[in-house]
């Protein structure tokens, strides 16, 4: 709005309830385009009634509940806001992490029937990654992403800070790897070949969305495993030297290529 | 810092990007639903409903559209809820009818009355306010009925008579 403003005798008037409904609904109608008369009005507010309010809106923030996760964050070093943003629990991260704990116990109950278990955790265990990934980090799940695409926050950064839930799980794999399969170098071969899943995942996020790179990366990563128990007769097959010197590729190219982006943005700010 | 800013950093969890969100804004809020509820205790727990709500609701802000107006929907909206709750809440203030207004007041303002200005004045304070709160605050027939305490079908009613008697005026 620029010239015209409302007449200080009519903000008076309205604020004080005099101002007929008609000269009233104008006012309105002004107030909600234009910070100036917004500004003006606000001397003719109850200074003790916001007050009061203003205290009660605190009250209940501070009775609003952080998790343990956030607050562990926030001892280990992170900014409160910045744990707030790691954490944002939602419905379908919690099913995922109750998913791979199930993966878990599955493994170790079933260590003992044949070494079927440990192939099938392999098969497994590099998808939950993936899918951790996405839930804490894509669209539709995410609550957060609207606030980015609107915020300039550093995409990687958030990205980072989104992943740090996943790692807890991650160590939990490894660990139930360890006891599931033959010797502690195998406990870790799923994880290079998950980590460029995740990777890959985030990239393709933006190009087709989240449930379609996941959906999509899931179904390649079970065909190669299947192809690869077809061909050299174990699942083992998917996870040779040669996958995982490429899955290193991806990751750290991914990475390099990120940070240069982010660099190069930055730079054009 | 621009209110889409502030809200940005309210959604990252930033107390005092809403403590200047609030001092902008709750005063002139408060100023509304006052003309909309006598309830002093009323009032202020809506503001304070509305900024709790726009702490959580921030990082749902697709960053398109005015804070103020965004602001205001909530604000409402939590009157709407709190006057529903109480069952023997004293009714809403209401604007005074143009024949209470001072006649102090008419010279002081000075203003000439447009036909609409005049065809709205006439209409009756029944009619008036189903039209303030659907057509200027917005609501819904079912969010206007909880507010002004009648069927939604009297809303209905209601805004079809004042339409029409409207027409008639303008006619
Ligand atoms: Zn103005």
């Amino acid at each position: 709005m620029t010239g015209w403003h409302t007449d200080e005798d009519w903000l008076a008037a309205y604020a004080r309830g005099g101002l007929d409904r008609v000269r009233a609904a104008s006012v309105e109608q002004h107030l909600i385009g234009c910070a100036t008369c917004r500004a003006a009005v606000a001397p003719h507010a109850d200074a003790a009634l916001l007050a009061r309010a203003w205290t009660g809106t605190v009250d209940v923030l501070d009775r609003l509940r952080t998790s343990p996760f956030e607050r562990l964050l926030t001892v280990l070093g992170l900014s409160p806001s910045a744990a707030r943003l790691a954490t944002g629990a939602s419905a379908a991260r919690r099913a995922w992490v109750v998913g791979c704990v199930l993966v878990a116990a599955f493994a170790i109950v079933a260590r003992d029937m044949d070494g079927r278990a440990a192939t099938w955790f392999l098969t497994v265990a590099p998808l939950a990654p993936l899918t951790g990934v996405a839930l804490a980090y894509g669209p539709g799940v995410f609550a957060m992403h609207e606030v980015v695409a609107a915020a300039p926050y550093p995409r990687l950064r958030l990205v980072l800070l989104r992943c740090l839930p996943v790692l807890p799980t991650t160590a939990l794999l490894l660990v139930v790897g360890g006891l599931v399969l033959p010797g502690t170098a195998g406990a870790g071969l799923w994880l290079l070949p998950g980590l460029a899943l995740a990777t890959l995942g985030m990239v393709l996020e933006r190009v087709v969305g989240v449930r379609a790179a996941v959906a999509g990366l899931a179904g390649l990563w079970m065909c190669g495993v299947a192809s690869a128990r077809i061909t050299t007769g174990s699942v083992l097959g998917a996870f040779s030297p040669a996958v995982q010197v490429a899955s290193s590729v991806i990751v750290v190219g991914t990475v390099v290529v990120a940070l240069v982006g982010a660099r190069r943005i930055r730079g054009v700010r | 810092m621009e209110d889409t800013a502030l809200i940005a950093s309210i959604a990252q969890g930033d107390r005092n990007a809403l403590a200047t969100l609030y001092t902008r804004h709750a005063p002139w809020l408060q100023v509304r639903l006052r003309r909309r509820c006598a309830d002093d205790d009323v009032v202020a727990e809506a503001l304070q409903e509305t900024f709790v709500a726009a702490w959580r609701g921030a990082g749902r802000w697709r960053g398109d559209g005015d804070v103020a107006a965004w602001l205001w929907g909530i604000a409402v909206r939590r009157l709407v809820d709190l006057v529903a709750k109480r069952p023997r809440h004293r009714s809403l203030a209401g604007v005074p009818d143009p024949v209470v207004a001072s006649a102090e007041e008419q010279v002081l303002l000075g203003v000439e009355y447009a036909d609409v200005a005049t065809a709205l004045n006439r209409l009756s304070p029944d009619l008036i306010a189903v039209v303030q709160a659907t057509v200027l605050d917005g609501l819904t027939t079912r969010e206007a009925a909880r507010l002004l305490r009648i069927p939604q079908g009297t809303v209905k009613t209601r805004m079809a008579r004042a339409r029409m008697l409207l027409r008639e005026a303008l006619s």
